[in-house]
């Protein structure tokens, strides 16, 4: 078993997938049980081939510092390039709320693979806040829609210049709560509530500050139209 | 100091520049991943790299090395035919009409198969024969230098696939004799390929001329070129004073040319052709491929102090070409499993296009850009597929089987050169030139590493139609390439026996390329 083990083309084999399983762990959205499964194939390749794969590091380093060191001009004009490029080119600036949503998605469907969305509720309960504040920036076409699926859970999801960029769940509040959206300028854009008996009220406001008042029974399920599109994990 | 008059580097500069700061914030929209933007970037690079020497070549006229109209008496040749079990019955054939009178053949022979030995020993030419594989191909040639080297004023490298034209030696000779030329080490001639009447090689092979056209703009405009190994005139007393051919590396002729630009010689161009066999069936390509990825990663393990940047440039770009292989599979990693969509989105997109709503395609741009991209590399070659005659719809095929035999090959190809950033020591694995029987079955067997893949792509999609949807055109040639690599193939069994057609000296570009049976 030993011999068979120290072959080199059995060493060279195991190093090569030890090696893949770490790389294809920067794979964006793999389930967790897969990241354990890649975990544990580098981790028994590791263990079995180590002083090789010391001595490999080792040659790569050799390698990357070589070319490094006669390449320099390139490889600097390369990264220049890069940094210029990710600098200048036009950013997302989406509001933080927004941004924080969108890791938030990436959270939740992760915890629902699992099958563990109700822990993700729990550990999120300490962070909510009734009268949290979302500022909207007015050349972007921010939408924000609400929908309350069957579990009685509002689903939130933003779109931005028609892309859904993120979605949200959170458990619906208990009534009465009001919540009020500010645009960077500090005016007040909208203000939502839920009175007493659950009905939902929505309130938007024109440039005179004049509000409209829609009001909503969301006792059973309102489905809108699904927003289309990829959401970037 | 570097004395290079190529624009090469130039045009690269302000193509790759220019793609990134006009046409990246176009395709880039707010929002987009920094995955993105750098894959946009190694994508943008690899476009400059491409078309620069298109354009660069474009710019400029052709460039030879000045020769004699004559030679006032003949210096001493000898002709090395290096063999190690891949023994090309045509080609040593075509060792009897070398047609120069100061010459004498020498058979290199590394072989172990008896068969081949028992060939050779019969064809009365000069064998040289060593107890191991020492060096490999370096080692082998430094063994004739040490013996013979110093009786000899120049000497041909030929591979065992290499067919000489008639009056090729001569020519080449005239070059070397001129007194300009007393500098160069290394005279390099064009290459052609002989076996274009088997399918596979010809779509190999078809962009053949337009890669010569380009050389004889731009290659003697570098400082000093990489000797390509075969189908050469080498300076005896130059190779001799810098010490033989470097026996550490696979790539012996790249870091032989190291060693003599070091000390102030070059190894040029000339405007001869001469003819070499593409492999003909996919296990030797990719065997090829596969070791060309190694030795140019070991290639950085040499010592590239004080070699002028026109030469690093190229390595430069030859490394990229390689490393690029990372991309085929990162892409469709990240195609498959970056993003999440579902399949009522899917419904949602087809009803809104069907609406003509147009504006909820903006976020797609990515993907557009995926699509639009092989028209970047295909529009700017039309005009020269015209003037060499080569019609688009092969060209097409050509392009097909490329991008098939990338996707076949990249597990490998990616592979071959982390085992090459690990290991310090390579074995130097001969392409297979025995004629073999491909199957649609053989093919898909002989890289069964594909399938894992596949099935990973398969789930990651799976979740995701969207981007299947968009990236339909890619993985359809994906999973179908072992399919096209196999039409490719005809029906006909390879076989490089076959008698080749009649071939005489000439420049690139001449007349006499009708005679190769295309």
């Amino acid at each position: 078993m030993r011999n068979w083990l120290a072959d080199p083309t059995v060493q060279n084999w195991l190093t090569a997938i030890g090696g893949g399983a770490i790389v294809l762990q920067f794979t964006p959205g793999l389930p967790l049980w897969l990241r354990f499964v890649l975990g544990a194939i580098a981790l028994i390749c590791g263990v079995i081939c180590f002083p090789r794969i010391r001595t490999k590091i080792q040659n790569v380093l050799s390698l990357f510092i070589g070319f490094l060191k006669n390449f320099r001009v390139f490889v600097i004009f390369l990264v220049g390039i890069i940094a210029t490029v990710v600098i200048v080119l036009p950013k997302p600036k989406l509001p933080q709320d927004v941004l924080k949503a969108r890791h938030a998605v990436v959270e939740i469907q992760t915890s629902m693979s699992e099958g563990s969305v109700r822990s993700w509720w729990a550990a999120s309960d300490r962070s909510y806040k009734p009268e949290k504040t979302f500022f909207v920036k007015e050349e972007y076409q921010l939408v924000v829609v609400e929908n309350l699926d069957l579990e009685s859970q509002v689903v939130r999801t933003y779109i931005m210049d028609g892309r859904k960029i993120a979605s949200d769940v959170r458990q619906r509040e208990p009534y009465p709560f009001a919540r009020k959206y500010y645009r960077s300028d500090g005016c007040i854009f909208a203000t939502e509530f839920f009175d007493k008996t659950g009905l939902y009220h929505h309130l938007d406001y024109d440039k005179n500050c004049t509000g409209t008042v829609e009001t909503f029974d969301l006792s059973s399920p309102v489905l809108l139209p699904p927003v289309p599109l990829l959401t970037y994990r | 100091m570097d004395r290079c008059k190529s624009p090469e580097i130039l045009v690269f500069i302000i193509l790759f520049v220019s793609l990134n700061f006009l046409m990246l914030p176009i395709l880039i929209v707010p929002g987009s991943p920094m995955s993105m933007c750098v894959f946009l970037v190694l994508l943008s690079m690899a476009i400059a790299f491409d078309l620069s020497e298109l354009f660069a070549a474009a710019l400029v006229d052709e460039h030879d090395l000045p020769k004699l109209d004559c030679l006032s008496e003949y210096p001493s040749l000898a002709a090395l035919y290096l063999v190690c079990d891949d023994l090309v019955l045509v080609a040593l054939s075509r060792l009897r009409k070398l047609a120069y009178p100061r010459s004498d053949v020498f058979i290199l022979d590394d072989s172990i198969d008896p068969t081949t030995k028992r060939l050779l020993d019969d064809t009365g030419f000069r064998i040289i024969r060593r107890q191991n594989r020492i060096g490999y191909k370096a080692g082998s040639l430094n063994n004739w230098l040490w013996l013979y080297g110093n009786h000899y004023k120049y000497f041909l490298v030929l591979d065992s696939d290499s067919i000489i034209p008639e009056g090729f030696a001569e020519s080449i000779v005239k070059y070397a004799e001129h007194p300009a030329n007393g500098r160069v080490a290394i005279f390099n001639s064009l290459s052609e390929c002989w076996n274009t009447q088997i399918p596979f090689p010809r779509f190999l092979s078809l962009l053949t001329p337009l890669q010569n056209w380009i050389r004889t703009r731009l290659d003697n405009r570098c400082h000093s070129i990489f000797s390509t190994g075969h189908n050469n005139l080498h300076r005896s007393e130059a190779i001799i004073e810098v010490g033989g051919f470097d026996e550490n590396f696979i790539a012996e002729d790249i870091a032989t040319t190291l060693r003599l630009v070091r000390v102030g010689y070059t190894s040029r161009l000339v405007n001869l052709v001469a003819y070499e066999a593409e492999p003909e069936h996919i296990f030797s390509y990719v065997r090829r491929i596969v070791r060309w990825a190694k030795q140019t990663i070991q290639i950085h393990r040499a010592n590239w102090q004080g070699i002028p940047l026109s030469i690093k440039f190229r390595m430069f770009r030859l490394t990229w070409m390689y490393i690029s292989f990372f991309l085929y599979p990162l892409w469709a990693i990240l195609a498959a499993w970056g993003t999440s969509s579902s399949l009522s989105d899917v419904h949602v997109l087809i009803a809104a296009v069907a609406h003509g709503e147009i504006s909820l395609l903006s976020v797609l741009t990515p993907f557009a850009i995926i699509i639009t991209v092989p028209l970047i590399f295909l529009v700017p070659k039309i005009p020269l597929l015209v003037r060499f005659n080569i019609p688009i719809s092969n060209y097409l095929g050509s392009c097909l089987l490329s991008l098939s035999i990338a996707f076949y090959s990249m597990l490998h190809v990616c592979f071959a050169q982390i085992a090459s950033a690990t290991n310090t020591t390579l074995t130097f694995d001969i392409t297979d030139k025995r004629s073999r029987p491909t199957s649609f079955l053989l093919i898909i067997c002989h890289h069964w590493q594909l399938i894992p893949f596949w099935l990973f792509l398969a789930v990651g999609f799976w979740q995701n139609p969207i981007s299947l949807f968009f990236s339909s055109l890619w993985v359809l040639v994906l999973v179908l390439a072992p399919l096209i690599i196999c039409l490719f193939h005809g029906t006909k069994l390879s076989n490089i026996y076959h008698t080749c057609p009649e071939l005489t000296s000439r420049s690139a570009g001449g007349s006499c390329r009708e005679k190769l049976a295309r």
